[in-house]
């Protein structure tokens, strides 16, 4: 077997630590990184955490319990493990959100500048195209773990006995959060290929999730079969995870799955044609 | 030996306007090729297909026997694209020994082959700036240094001296003399006197179309007509005629003046040379330079 620096993976992952590096140790990645910390970190202390007293306390978890239902998200009521459960919700609405804005970059400065012609000669587009996708996955897998941490931290702060359950579920959770980032970096990936300014590439994935189901009804309501291009709109599920278990949230992981593959196939097939 | 470069039928347009029209051509690996035209010519356009930058339209592109693009061609050509610029935030030696490992080197040999590319442009002390703290010449001689990386086999230069100072144009002029045994350069450049210096060869594209391929200075022989050229310190118009009656001179073209391209048998003359010093010696003329055979101006433009 070819030790891994020979192997045509290498370049692979040499250019995803490229995008760490630019991410965590460049001055201006290691700003975002801080400012996203500090607002999770804000979160963690003030909404989750008194969300999770609220939830633990017999005066108002009653109350609580009873918002919960009104929202659609009693099953959070079955978690013994109030701040993840809180953590949970606020993670699957959150890190997508992250995922487009850091991951919209992926190639256009650097297209736009010339840079991309230094590494073509050295790698193939594959390579560069999978690579910064992983590297963006990588990133936003770093701040999961991250904020994982704090709010286990979180739990202990609050004198939890429930510490093993706690080491338990961040695995699972991590798990779900991956896979539900993913498209969203991938979609970032295909638009960096065919946007020429990064303000274009995030107006097209705001269009795409915000509005983009809207669109899809309107024209299905004319042409039924459209109705199938749902299925090509990134986090579709999330809202139905957010009322289920990380467990049984897995159920609905081919759907991510699926876009993820499908955007990367259709973004390095463009790709390898493109002029740089 | 197998073309280095190797060209067949290589069409590219942007809609209805043609770039690179019907390229047939085919270079051996060796002494640098010039590549000269007017701009527009499509001397980038080809210089991008040949780097796999674009792809083209028709026509196939082969480079040491590979297409053009292929994996096998990864880290064995080097080139310095025209207007391409470096991360601003990261810093010179981070980007080099980066492109480096992505060229196979390891992670202390890839400081190295960075730090001795830096040194072959003279820019070692600049390892740890950024490139947004150089002027413009320097972030030429660091895309430059980045071409030359790993001993590529071949290695194209879009405009290399352009916008540099003369010493720095100088230094460029060295390595690529220097490193000409064992890669081959192909360098676009409107500086002609700089390309006849360095090549061998020469392909002049006009309106994307291949005018000429042609060895510099080997035309002479081939048809038995021999050429000096004189330049004289001042116009001196009255000297032609003189000259014309030399023995052996075909023909004699003037510029300004001041400069004189003479033609002429050198089967039947070998010493024209010489006559041509005692003619100003005895007419008392001041003369610059007397050299064998044409410029490569005039060999590209004097007979169009």
């Amino acid at each position: 077997m070819l030790p891994l620096s020979k192997s045509s993976f290498w370049p692979t992952w040499l250019i995803a630590q490229q995008e760490l590096h630019a991410s965590f140790a460049s001055k201006r990645g290691l700003f975002v990184s801080i400012i996203f910390i500090v607002v999770w970190i804000l979160l963690l202390v003030y909404p989750i955490r008194y969300s999770a007293e609220a939830m633990h306390s017999p005066d108002t978890s009653s109350l609580i319990l009873s918002g919960l239902s009104m929202v659609g998200l009693e099953p959070l009521k079955e978690w013994m493990l109030a701040e993840f459960a809180i953590y949970w919700i606020v993670a699957l609405f959150l890190f997508p959100a992250s995922s487009l804005l850091m991951a919209t970059d992926q190639m256009i400065t650097e297209r736009n500048r010339g840079g991309l012609r230094f590494l073509t000669l050295r790698c193939s587009r594959g390579q560069i195209f999978f690579g910064r996708f992983v590297g963006h996955l990588l990133i936003q897998t770093c701040l999961i773990v991250m904020t994982l941490v704090i709010t286990y931290l979180l739990l202990l702060f609050n004198g939890s006995d429930l510490w093993l359950e706690g080491l338990q579920i961040m695995p699972l959770l991590l798990l779900n959060l991956v896979i539900v980032i993913c498209p969203f970096i991938a979609l970032m990936s295909l638009l960096s290929v065919v946007m020429n300014s990064v303000r274009m590439a995030s107006l097209m994935a705001v269009i795409i999730l915000l509005l983009g189901g809207l669109i899809v009804n309107y024209a299905a309501s004319y042409l039924p079969f459209l109705s199938m291009l749902n299925y090509w709109i990134p986090g579709t599920q999330v809202a139905q995870m957010a009322q289920s278990t990380p467990s049984l949230a897995l159920l609905t992981s081919w759907s991510p799955i699926m876009q993820t593959v499908g955007f990367l196939v259709l973004g390095y097939g463009l790709f390898k044609r493109q002029s740089i | 030996m197998s073309a280095l470069i190797e060209c067949q039928g290589l069409n590219k347009s942007y809609g209805n306007k043609y770039a690179l029209q019907d390229i047939n051509f085919e270079i051996k690996a060796g002494q640098p090729i010039a590549l000269v035209g007017p701009n527009g010519a499509g001397k980038s356009t080809l210089f991008g297909i040949l780097s796999g930058y674009m792809a083209a339209t028709s026509g196939d592109a082969r480079v040491l026997g590979y297409k053009v693009g292929s994996p096998e061609l990864i880290g064995r050509i080097g080139a310095l694209p025209q207007d391409a610029l470096f991360d601003p935030n990261l810093t010179i030696m981070q980007q080099l020994s980066f492109l480096a490992r992505l060229q196979g080197f390891e992670k202390a040999a890839s400081f190295k082959e960075a730090a001795r590319v830096l040194e072959l442009m003279q820019l070692a002390d600049i390892a740890k700036e950024k490139i947004t703290a150089l002027s413009h010449g320097m972030k030429k001689r660091v895309a430059i240094a980045q071409a030359l990386m790993g001993s590529p086999d071949l290695v194209l230069l879009d405009e290399p001296t352009a916008g540099l100072d003369p010493a720095n144009a100088r230094n460029i002029r060295q390595q690529v003399m220097a490193l000409s045994g064992e890669t081959t350069f192909v360098i676009s450049s409107h500086n002609l006197d700089e390309l006849e210096r360095l090549c061998d060869q020469v392909l002049l594209l006009e309106q994307g179309e291949l005018k000429t391929q042609k060895m510099i200075g080997l035309q002479q022989s081939a048809q038995d007509i021999s050429y000096l050229t004189l330049r004289l310190q001042d116009k001196n118009p009255s000297i032609e005629s003189e000259i014309k009656k030399l023995k052996s001179v075909s023909h004699i073209s003037s510029k300004q003046n001041d400069e004189f391209v003479i033609g002429y048998y050198h089967r039947v003359n070998t010493t024209l040379d010489q006559q041509l010093l005692q003619l100003l010696a005895q007419h008392n003329i001041p003369y610059r330079q007397i050299s064998r055979g044409q410029s490569l101006e005039d060999q590209l433009f004097m007979n169009q």
